[in-house]
């Protein structure tokens, strides 16, 4: 399933793709009618990619460690487990 | 929660956020992402976008007056993300002591709401326990009732 097609189920009706001119190229950022409790959203493609920046890598180190020295809450062992 | 929230740009994937702080200090960048850590686990990021670094931080202090309105949005990526994918369980551990007081108080700020879609479980430094308020923890765990 596709990532618009998922986001209609989840979210209802996706308000029109907003385009943007961006120095010659065009950018497509749509926008999510939010549900309860979320913030409005717009989905750009182009977002940099916090999750591969050294800042984020350490940050994943330490939850696992954390995580391997703690452990996790009852059930929630079982959770991951399974 | 009906607080009011900044308006967010999101990746595809709904694992990268950007807002725009406002305040007195400015117009301040902020990042929220969640990181894969174990099956159906992510941790839970979040810091000032350094410009000239190219990298987010942490370790600094906005002070731009709007923390309630912050938290409120970095807690509403959690639900936009845990929408789309309600197995999704998120670690959260503060860079300080300072910064996971400051996320506690936020959701003890808001349990009863919170509570009403959440099971939030918090490490009291010895072992996991429901979370409850007037009780220090140094880490937490969110996921979907």
């Amino acid at each position: 399933m596709g990532v618009l097609s998922k986001e209609k189920e989840l979210h209802g009706i996706l308000d029109q793709p907003k385009i943007i001119r961006n120095f010659g190229q065009h950018i497509y950022m749509r926008t999510i009618t939010p549900k309860k409790g979320e913030p409005l959203m717009t989905i750009d493609p182009n977002i940099p990619d916090l999750n591969k920046t050294e800042f984020a890598q350490k940050k994943a180190e330490r939850a696992r460690a954390f995580i391997a020295k703690h452990g996790l809450p009852k059930g929630e062992e079982r959770k991951k487990g399974k | 929660m009906n607080l009011p929230k900044y308006p967010v740009t999101v990746s595809d994937d709904l694992l990268v956020y950007e807002f725009f702080s406002e305040g007195p200090r400015g117009h301040i960048r902020k990042g929220v992402f969640y990181t894969r850590i174990g099956k159906d686990l992510y941790n839970l990021g979040f810091g000032d976008w350094i410009e000239k670094l190219q990298e987010l931080d942490d370790s600094s202090r906005t002070n731009n007056g709007d923390r309630d309105k912050v938290l409120a949005t970095v807690a509403a990526t959690a639900i936009a993300l845990t929408n789309r994918f309600p197995a999704i369980r998120i670690f959260i551990e503060g860079s300080t002591a300072a910064r996971t007081r400051l996320y506690q108080i936020g959701i003890g700020s808001n349990l009863e709401e919170i509570n009403e879609d959440f099971d939030i479980q918090g490490f009291t430094g010895e072992k996991w326990e429901s979370f409850q308020r007037r009780r220090n923890y140094t880490a937490f765990l969110i996921s979907r009732k």
